[in-house]
């Protein structure tokens, strides 16, 4: 598991500006540098935050990829699919 | 020696910048930064101590302390891009900042420090309402909030209680004022948000216990109950009582003079005169 990982795409995507526009441009291959398991990899590329928020990934961070608009994710839907886990 | 004039206990959520910017001074919040402004311009600080969170930018978890010192000349920020926001440079007092280190690690605080080091919206919205012109320096001392596991509440009062005696101890006739910040209970990006917002409100009953130990100065009973299980009850951002908790080390059992809250936010702003 790579949480760390994953919580450091999430804030590189907020201070590190070249990153965050080859990531919106190129999702794959801007991520492709990181250390990801197969499982994370697909769950970042396919914006599920709900699942990477079950691994450990931090709700915060997360919440840059909505902000930024990256791997298909908005405000709108970042709420959605995060508020469909049971607290 | 140096003499602690007041101290302020705010909320720093960074909507609030763009919210004032579009609707003007006129709005609830723009009045209520006015009020402790007011407060804040009475007393003619020299320089503000701020107990602070910071938001994973300053700091991150390659290199994350419990408790850090900024000891510098000069910070800027903000950081994370505060929407309508312009880029500010901040005065930063080095030598009370190194002052508070020095008694922190001769007193059984061993605090952490940077050098070099930029800041979020938690340090840069109070000071954009309250000192719009950076004129003040600063001293921040950050506070691991977030990130388990976070010092316990009695830890962070007796944080507050050292920095005031090396406050007190900093021999230069400058006139200090101590600020805190944050939310008292606060989801941002996690399950608990409200529908169709970026934040919710997981605990307003505990934010209205809390408003009720500021205005009773019951500080024993406000560090008795903020446990890691209350705080995590209250939000993955609700960690930020800790700041106020510090903040409450420094005043004493001292009633508030100003207190207004904002309970859809869970935030309060509460003001203390300390002078003699």
């Amino acid at each position: 598991m790579s949480v760390y990982q994953i919580n450091k795409i999430c804030r590189e995507i907020l201070l590190d500006l070249n990153f965050r526009s080859k990531t919106q441009n190129d999702p794959s291959k801007s991520i492709s540098v990181f250390s990801l398991t197969t499982e994370e990899r697909k769950f970042l590329l396919s914006g599920d935050v709900a699942s990477l928020y079950k691994l450990g990934a931090n709700a915060f961070l997360l919440q840059h990829l909505a902000r930024f608009n990256v791997f298909g994710l908005n405000y709108e839907n970042y709420n959605k699919k995060m508020r469909s886990i049971k607290t | 020696m140096a003499e602690i004039v007041a101290a302020f206990g705010i909320p720093h959520t960074p909507s609030f910048v763009a919210t004032v910017a579009k609707e003007g001074p006129e709005v609830p919040v723009a009045k209520l930064f006015q009020s402790i402004k007011n407060y804040l311009d009475d007393v003619k600080p020299d320089v503000i101590v701020k107990f602070d969170s910071d938001h994973w930018n300053t700091f991150f978890y390659d290199n994350w302390p419990t408790f850090a010192v900024g000891i510098s000349n000069e910070t800027a920020g903000p950081i994370d891009q505060t929407p309508s926001m312009p880029w500010y440079k901040v005065p930063v007092d080095e030598s009370l900042g190194q002052h508070i280190q020095n008694v922190g690690v001769n007193n059984g605080f061993d605090l952490s420090f940077t050098k070099e080091f930029l800041i979020d919206h938690s340090i840069l919205v109070p000071l954009h309402f309250l000192t719009p012109n950076m004129q003040i320096p600063i001293v921040p001392i950050f506070i691991n909030t977030f990130v388990p596991p976070m010092p316990s509440a009695n830890r962070c009062h007796d944080l507050g209680k050292m920095v005031r005696k090396a406050i007190e101890s900093w021999p230069n006739k400058k006139r200090v004022v101590i600020m805190a910040s944050g939310s008292l209970s606060l989801e941002v990006g996690g399950p608990r948000m409200f529908e169709g917002k970026t934040f919710g409100v997981p605990d307003p009953i505990w934010a209205e216990r809390v408003v009720k130990y500021f205005e009773s100065s019951n500080i024993n009973e406000l560090v008795k109950n903020s446990t890691t299980e209350q705080i995590a009850h209250a939000g993955n951002i609700a960690g930020e009582i800790l700041n106020f908790i510090a903040l409450l080390g420094v005043v004493g059992e001292k009633k508030p003079i100003f207190l207004e809250t904002q309970p859809e936010l869970g935030n309060a702003f509460v003001a203390w005169r300390l002078d003699k």
